[in-house]
């Protein structure tokens, strides 16, 4: 196992932000270890939710999280989007500033899906070449998520896990690994999720996404809509024991309980590290880092149950 | 699982997502998104299927259809979220017919999804709906809503502020508005249909012109939106254009008062709302 190349933080357990949450937090400011915001919610800078994550960011760390880097896109980079990006991350003073390996759209006409992209050599000298643009203008680590996908294309000649650590390697970027995403296309794609997790380059995963889908049968979508099933636990679990801790994150998108449900949901995660390291999966680095997060923990009882 | 296909010559970046940005947002069914004129343009529709990998269950269309209808859902839902009083006037149904004709015609070219409702007032005027005037009235209405709930926070200002004013200056006093304010006449009631649908009433005014003026303005992060006289619209225009005080007043006077009017009442009237105005934080700024 390998510490993160760049010794970004292990930030701990943290929650995706969502609005219908806003009000418990800032009432209650319940003991997260961090927060994750989708980028473009705030770049205007305006309203109620600005306020209310400025309110957030003075107690907990925040990492940017993207939608519409369209990192994949045959259009130019859109710089002004990138303008308010730096804006937002440098007020957050976010550790990393993480996207999605996917296009939106083309044309400049946008979908404001995560299309999936074809896996050749020519995307992967077109998504490189733009990544380190995009990491020498914003002055900040770029960390890509895999993403949920639902078809593959003949044209691709490497599968995803290949791409994505060729893409890691020549842009010299971080990886988000969201291991639903693993099990959702594995799923979809008959592929072995561990062969893909075995590919990846441990030392540059720098967060962990989980979440819950829904399972359509003949498909799977990944709707963050429920909890994490068990399978995703065990791929979760597996990839802690290669890679040691990493900021890990819980998504909840449709379907929002109760912000004491995401948050239990979310420290789900600490019992499957605590597992691996039993079993001697476990290194120094990971037990420092959690050792890290209980004192987080801690401070953040001290300071907001006193 | 996926199933493979023979190789074929390697398929360029650009026409692949072209192609599949024109069938993605293509709201016909998989075949007609498929074979549309824009999407052959790209990939013949033989050349896309080889593209296209199949699974054991789902076909070709089928996975490209996931992300078809996902398209649909997002843009409409996107509308719905903007526009609640326009879909409760017009019905899920037609609501959905018209989003389909919307996003054709104006398809997101923005990062964020906030965006993708500012041309629906404009669109829904170019439609052949009988109400499409009240309807893209209303539609501003909620576009203005929206606008102002998003607006920067800027302080009003305070009761110290007024108490510094001397009396003799409140007549040429000017004010500024916060930028979370905006000041709207409508030829159709919709502010009071869409206050209907907010505070869930059985009843709704008929949609015939009748004027509405309105201020939407946000204090503490709450938007609220006030139905005002026409006498109080025009003062309230007059100022946050930057005309005197005195001189705002003295307009509104001549303009609304005639033999039939009470002049004293008119005055009272006004200045209680200019009152309320000031104490609700809608000015940011007093120049004397």
């Amino acid at each position: 196992m390998l510490p993160n190349r760049w010794n970004l933080p292990d930030l701990g357990f943290g929650v995706g932000l969502r609005s219908v949450h806003y009000d418990y937090i800032l009432e209650n400011f319940p003991p997260v270890d961090w927060f994750e915001v989708i980028s473009e919610n705030y770049l205007s800078q305006g309203g109620y939710s600005f306020y209310a994550l400025e309110k957030i960011r003075e107690r907990y760390p925040i990492v940017t999280h993207g939608v519409s880097l369209s990192i994949g896109s045959t259009d130019p980079l859109n710089f002004t989007y990138l303008e308010r990006l730096k804006r937002l991350a440098d007020l957050m003073d976010t550790p990393w500033v993480s996207d999605h390996i996917c296009w939106t759209g083309v044309n400049g006409r946008n979908t404001h899906d995560l299309l999936p992209i074809l896996y050749t050599e020519e995307t992967l000298r077109h998504i490189v070449k733009r990544i380190r643009t995009i990491q020498d203008f914003l002055g900040r680590r770029v960390v890509l998520e895999n993403v949920s996908t639902y078809v593959e294309f003949a044209a691709s000649t490497m599968p995803e896990w290949e791409f994505i650590a060729r893409m890691a390697e020549d842009a010299d970027c971080g990886l988000l690994l969201d291991v639903n995403n693993v099990f959702v296309s594995a799923f979809n794609h008959n592929f072995d999720a561990k062969e893909f997790i075995d590919a990846i380059p441990a030392d540059r995963i720098c967060q962990y996404h989980l979440a819950g889908h829904t399972h359509k049968g003949t498909h799977i979508i990944d709707t963050h809509s429920d909890h994490v099933v068990e399978g995703v636990w065990e791929l979760y679990r597996y990839a802690y024991s290669r890679s040691g801790g990493r900021a890990t994150l819980l998504e909840w998108d449709e379907d929002i309980p109760p912000f004491e449900v995401v948050h239990a949901e979310a420290l789900k995660a600490r019992a499957y590290r605590d597992s691996a390291n039993a079993e001697g999966l476990g290194d120094n680095s990971a037990i420092v880092s959690t050792q890290k997060s209980e004192q987080q923990l801690l401070h953040a009882f001290a300071h907001d149950y006193a | 699982m996926t199933m493979p296909k023979e190789a074929h010559e390697p398929l360029p970046l650009a026409d692949f997502q072209r192609w599949m940005v024109s069938v993605v947002t293509h709201f016909g069914t998989d075949d007609q998104a498929w074979n549309s004129d824009v999407a052959t343009a790209e990939l013949s529709h033989d050349r896309a299927l080889q593209n296209v990998l199949p699974s054991k269950t789902l076909t070709e269309y089928d996975r490209i259809g996931i992300y078809r209808r996902m398209y649909f859902l997002r843009m409409r839902d996107s509308l719905a979220v903007d526009f609640p009083s326009v879909l409760h006037l017009l019905g899920k149904s037609q609501f959905e017919e018209l989003t389909e004709q919307y996003f054709t015609a104006h398809p997101s070219n923005s990062y964020t999804l906030n965006d993708t409702g500012l041309k629906f007032p404009s669109f829904m005027r170019s439609t052949t709906l009988p109400d499409k005037e009240f309807i893209a009235q209303l539609a501003e209405l909620e576009l203005a809503i929206s606008a102002v709930m998003e607006a920067p926070e800027v302080p009003p200002i305070s009761a110290e502020d007024i108490a510094a004013i001397p009396p003799d200056a409140w007549n040429t006093a000017i004010f500024a508005a916060v930028e979370a304010f905006s000041l709207h006449e409508f030829a159709y009631p919709v502010h009071e249909y869409f206050c209907a649908v907010e505070d869930e009433q059985n009843e709704f005014p008929s949609i015939q012109p009748y004027p509405n003026f309105v201020y939407i303005h946000r204090s503490n992060f709450h938007t609220q939106h006030y139905a005002l006289r026409a006498e109080e619209y025009k003062l309230l225009e007059l100022l946050t254009q930057g005309i005197t005080l005195g001189e705002a007043f003295e307009a509104v006077q001549q303009i609304f008062t005639d033999e039939q009017s009470n002049l004293e009442e008119l005055q009272a009237r006004i200045s209680s709302r200019f009152q309320e105005w000031i104490m609700n934080g809608v000015f940011a700024a007093i120049r004397t």
